[in-house]
């Protein structure tokens, strides 16, 4: 348990390899369900392996922008990763193909992966959802208070204080901040015909560009953070809370990592990744 | 949940005269009361989807739950929106993960789901992605 030691202690959580688990079996999966004549899940699949947990690796980045220069430029916003498209049914005998293609490409892998990898979704969604409030909490009302007269001192003002103080959410500035450039998919209806399979639109990696209101906020946000030192006090109780929560769930990881670790290389075997 | 369950009641008896407040071209999934293949499903009052009442179903991302209301079939319940009240979550999406955010426009990660995987979940919940 070094991880749990070091100032990254989520390093500990094998996000990668989970990444690599999803990735073979869906391969394998869509494999089966080509043969048995739905090529359209392997068609549109990503070309490589997804951390489904990138969240849990905790940066500076991870609590707002870190420069002047990215503040201006994506604001509160983040850049976006392509998806595939949606692949929707209105085909039951897609829907029982389906089924039997899922349960084979898991015995595929081994027995016992299918359960492994659920429990390590359980396990990565205990550390992610306490977390922030923890350390928004651990911090404690008096430093957002003092972010919250810095930014009034350059003239930011949230809707609501007392919201602010439970949750500082830059979205309470009235800004719109963070849309994503790939808003617009949901207004795609497929045609729904029975004994159909429908591809949707796949969704762009998008690089998000913040208007100046979003940037003037964010520059503001990040002098302050600065000025007020909580930068390094929020990084600080990151460590802090990700140590707790690392030892609240050590048996878990003790329990589940070896395995994750055989099962990603059986996985990475299985459909010849490097 | 008790009062949940009341309101849930009292909201089944008022559907017949409910007008649809969210926008016709929303995201609903397939609209059918069922949560299908290929759909993000949530659920009001969680209980393993074994009942059709009270869910939302969406194909892709949503930015914003604060303007979804539980109302996956048209017209039907659109008097609560979706966010931070989803008790369940089915996510029957064919190729993707999704997360659940605690904040909207996919701020503060808080839970992700695996493909072909329901639960109930804290009601926490602002915006969703799928693939994130």
């Amino acid at each position: 348990m070094s991880a749990a030691s070091s100032d990254h202690p989520f390093s500990l959580f094998l996000g990668e390899e989970i990444g690599q688990i999803d990735y073979a079996q869906l391969k394998v999966r869509n494999k089966c369900l080509a043969k048995a004549g739905y090529p359209q899940n392997l068609n549109v699949m990503l070309g490589q392996p997804r951390n489904p947990f990138r969240h849990l690796i905790i940066t500076a980045r991870t609590f707002g922008p870190t420069s002047v220069e990215e503040a201006k430029r994506v604001g509160f916003g983040r850049d976006s990763l392509s998806a595939p498209p949606s692949v929707v049914s209105f085909d039951p005998n897609y829907d029982r193909a389906y089924d039997s293609c899922t349960d084979d490409a898991w015995k595929a892998l081994s027995d016992d992966a299918k359960n492994v990898y659920y429990g390590y979704f359980d396990l990565g969604n205990k550390l992610s959802q306490p977390l922030s409030r923890t350390i928004n909490e651990r911090m404690g009302v008096s430093a957002w208070q003092k972010l919250l007269s810095c930014l009034d001192d350059k003239g930011h003002r949230p809707r609501s204080e007392q919201e602010f103080l439970q949750t500082p959410n830059p979205g309470l500035f009235g800004v719109p901040v963070g849309v994503d450039a790939a808003e617009g998919l949901d207004r795609w209806q497929p045609k729904q015909v029975p004994g159909t399979v429908e591809v949707g639109p796949a969704v762009p990696a998008t690089q998000y560009q913040a208007g100046p209101v979003e940037s003037a906020l964010a520059v503001a946000w990040f002098e302050c953070r600065q000025q007020t030192g909580i930068d390094k006090l929020q990084l600080q109780t990151a460590v802090e809370v990700q140590r707790e929560l690392v030892d609240k769930y050590e048996s878990s990881f003790m329990e589940l990592n070896p395995q994750v670790t055989r099962i990603a290389k059986q996985a990475a075997e299985l459909i010849g990744a490097p | 949940m008790r009062v949940r369950q009341i309101i849930a009641a009292a909201m089944t008896g008022a559907a017949a005269v409910a007008i649809a407040a969210a926008p016709a071209q929303a995201d609903r999934g397939d609209s059918k009361a069922a949560c299908n293949k290929g759909e993000i499903c949530f659920q009001w009052i969680y209980d393993n989807f074994s009942t059709s009442s009270y869910q939302r179903h969406f194909w892709y991302n949503d930015s914003n739950h604060g303007n979804d209301y539980w109302s996956n079939i048209p017209d039907l319940y659109p008097a609560f929106v979706i966010k931070d009240d989803a008790e369940g979550l089915w996510n029957r999406d064919t190729t993707c993960a999704v997360t659940v955010y605690d904040l909207a426009n996919y701020a503060t990660p808080y839970t992700t789901f695996p493909r072909d995987f329901r639960a109930a979940i804290s009601p926490r919940n602002n915006s969703h992605k799928r693939c994130a």
